[in-house]
């Protein structure tokens, strides 16, 4: 955390140094990482601690009457005592950026939601695990295994958590509960079942384990033929449209998440040209609309890295060993979970992209029922939600968050029931902006816009916060907000569901 | 005579205080924050617009005149980001507020809300792609259909460090731009040639056009008082403007 961001608020600054820079002095175990520590106090504000059913009490009595308290404060504050109780239960992970510890962060989050049996809990990945495609795992992924041997060298040892176990007997059933897969998959997907489990969750693959094979089998060959018709054939026989759907998608490839070095390959960017350029050819209604790009960028990276174990594949270095097989598969599981994905929400992208505008109401109303005072002061400003929240909605928080945060919070979204992007969307946006809200209300137009836009800024303050918490304020704004407003009955059910997992 | 609108939305939602003959924004606006408030300091307010085809370089002639800063693999734009800058001319301070919109046809439907209340429009072409300099006939329909009458609007040939890849002639452009009336330059956000000329210019023609204006309203103002008739919206129109140009 040495290269501190220069331009950020004076509120963020403070961020890091107390909680990144002073954490080692606090009493950490072993293995935690730093910034595992820093998150410690969102815990102790009351928010990631949640689950642990001691805690929860406290947060129940509180909530109800104190609507802001948690989510309106900064995370800044000092751990209050039962903080320092989570520092010591409840086992943190280490800085995504680094190969492994992002991996090992979605476990040990779990582990908390386990049965609080804390860090002792905190598993390495299973590296022996076979992964459903380890056929593919050659000798690169030896090295892979051996770097992350090294980052979680503290753990080697130690065993497989309660939850990893759980997960391997849903997943590895004859006919998968769905029902069980989603429940244990809001809390963070183990990275090695990442690739297998997308797949179910978005409806690519079936729940009867036995037909997985085959139906791969037949939508990559169909991926093919779609492939034939659409890609390759000369320039001169497309519509003039086609070409120019065609350059659009050129244009944008290059420009797709250039801060990961995995995009700069050329051949992932052949791959997503052609998959996005199949895609608007075949979905005529919405064709390509700049943002899906964006869109298909956690699909390449999940289902890459499910070759490798589920070690993370961001930083670009396995591309020497990827397949041309490999690549093939991969392109055609994007395409169609892609599919499947936009297909929830196909009206996001159609002529005046409708959906867009519905999910920005929605999420003005339910900010203008949270927080009045945030609302109000937005209103004042003269800044309309439209300005700032369109790119939210149509990139899904991809142009604020790293990858790997929103691989995470993706895990979440595909679990939720129904329109997890579509409904629980709003959601978290929602839980951000009330977040923000005491330093947002400091802001006049211009400041806020700016705030609002600067994706680095976000990054820089989430990399750290990580989807655990991301997903825990959204799980506590919308228990709250079932408490004090609505009150409606779906609403309640999520709230159960995410509480008491 | 060219008359020129201030941007009137603007203006009207916020007061003005004379304070030492610089004009203040007062009220609930910018700077009741406890950042910069020298910065808050302006004569002038003018609201721009960029457009132009996806890809041309819009945003980057954004960040490169308002941060100084060039990202050769900057992110395509969704929906409008935006940016202010101050900059003097003629003896004002006029703070120029950016709104880069996303050149894909399909976000035109929100691009286009935000023409309204701007004073001035940089189009944008690349000058190594024919087609972006085709499609700018289509730009200005676009402005045609939404934005007030009375924009200054401008050409701007971006990426003229790409000589190599030249597909657009200077002359060509400079034609067309004479024929439909609009102020020419070419730019390269890259290194920087041409960026603050091509903001520096407009802004100045818009204060130009505008202080015209006002003078003329003024003229218009004082004529009829004196005589009879149908002052009515005529005087109500220009009290604000009457203020603004005072300072």
């Amino acid at each position: 955390m040495s290269q501190q961001p220069r331009g950020l608020p004076g509120f963020l600054r403070r961020t890091l140094r107390n909680d990144v820079l002073d954490a080692p002095s606090a009493s950490v175990e072993p293995g935690l990482g730093v910034v595992g520590a820093g998150m410690s106090n969102v815990s102790a504000s009351g928010v990631a601690s949640s689950s642990d059913p001691s805690d929860a009490a406290g947060i129940t009595s509180g909530s109800p009457e104190t609507p802001n308290a948690s989510l309106g404060g900064s995370w800044t504050s000092e751990s209050s005592g039962s903080g320092c109780k989570q520092l010591r239960t409840v086992a943190f992970p280490p800085l995504p950026r680094e190969r492994g510890g992002e991996e090992s962060s979605d476990d040990s989050i779990d582990n908390n939601e386990n049965d609080g049996r804390g860090i002792t809990q905190k598993t390495t990945k299973t590296l022996a695990t076979p992964s459903k495609n380890s056929t593919h795992s050659s000798t690169s992924s030896t090295t892979q295994q051996q770097t992350q041997n090294n980052n979680n060298n503290n753990q080697q040892a130690q065993p497989r958590s309660y939850k990893e176990t759980q997960f391997e007997t849903i997943i590895s059933s004859s006919i998968i509960s769905l029902r069980d897969l989603r429940k244990i998959s809001w809390n963070g997907i183990p990275p090695h079942h990442r690739s297998l489990t997308w797949k179910i969750l978005l409806g690519y693959l079936p729940a009867n384990t036995s037909r997985h094979a085959s139906t791969l089998h037949r939508k990559r060959a169909e991926y093919k033929d779609a492939r034939k018709q659409h890609y390759d054939i000369p320039d001169d026989s497309r519509t003039n449209s086609e070409q120019e759907t065609l350059r659009q998608v050129l244009v944008d490839v290059p420009r797709t998440a250039p801060e990961v070095p995995l995009f700069h390959n050329d051949r992932i960017r052949r791959c997503l040209t052609r998959l996005l350029y199949i895609w608007a050819m075949r979905h005529p209604a919405s064709s390509y609309v700049q943002g899906i790009n964006d869109l298909a960028t956690p699909f390449i990276a999940v289902f890459l890295a499910g070759y490798y174990n589920g070690v993370s594949c961001l930083d670009g270095e396995v591309m020497a060993s990827v397949t041309d097989e490999m690549m093939e598969e991969v392109e055609a599981d994007t395409y169609w979970c892609l599919t499947n994905l936009l297909a929830g929400i196909q009206d996001h992208y159609t002529s005046d992209q409708p959906g867009m505008q519905r999910m920005v109401m929605r999420l003005e109303e339910l900010v203008n029922r949270i927080d009045v005072d945030l609302s109000s002061h937005l209103k004042e400003t003269g800044i309309e939600f439209m300005q700032f929240a369109f790119k939210w909605m149509n990139c899904l928080l991809l142009r604020e968050f790293s990858l790997s945060c929103v691989i995470r919070l993706w895990d979440t979204y595909l679990s939720e029931e129904s329109g997890g992007f579509e409904d629980f969307h709003v959601y978290v946006c929602a839980s951000f902006l009330v977040h923000f809200s005491n330093e947002l209300q400091q802001m006049g137009f211009d400041e806020l816009f700016q705030f609002m836009q600067v994706s680095i800024l976000w990054s820089n303050v989430f990399v750290m916060f990580q989807a655990l918490s991301i997903v825990n304020m959204c799980r506590f704004s919308i228990k709250e907000h079932a408490y004090s407003k609505l009150g409606r009955q779906r609403n309640r059910n999520i709230t159960e569901q995410c509480i008491c997992p | 005579m060219f008359f020129f609108n201030v941007s009137c939305r603007v203006f009207d939602t916020s007061s003005h205080v004379e304070f030492h003959g610089k004009r203040y924004l007062s009220g609930h606006s910018n700077n009741d924050t406890m950042t910069t408030r020298a910065d808050e300091e302006y004569d002038y307010l003018f609201k721009v617009v960029l457009i132009g085809d996806s890809g041309v370089g819009k945003s980057n002639l954004l960040s490169r005149f308002t941060r100084n800063e060039f990202n050769l693999e900057s992110k395509s734009t969704i929906g409008v980001e935006f940016a202010t800058k101050s900059i003097q001319t003629e003896g004002k301070t006029i703070k120029a507020q950016i709104w880069d919109t996303a050149g894909q046809e399909r976000y035109r439907a929100i691009t286009s809300a935000y023409y309204r209340g701007a004073v001035g429009a940089l189009l944008v072409y690349d000058i190594s792609k024919h087609s972006t300099f085709e499609n700018v006939e289509r730009w200005l329909k676009e402005l045609r259909d939404h934005a007030e009458a009375n924009i200054v609007v401008m050409l701007v040939g971006n990426k003229s460090d790409l000589r190599h890849l030249r597909a657009v002639e200077t002359d060509e452009a400079m034609a067309f731009s004479e024929q439909h009336n609009l102020a020419f330059i070419e730019t390269s956000a890259l290194d920087a040639s041409g960026v603050d000329t091509a903001f520096q210019r407009i802004l100045t023609e818009i204060y130009r056009l505008m202080s015209r204006r006002n003078m003329a309203a003024e003229d218009g103002a004082n004529a009829p008082k004196l005589s009879s008739g149908q002052t009515i919206s005529l005087n109500a129109d220009n009290k604000p403007r009457k203020n603004c140009c005072s300072g």
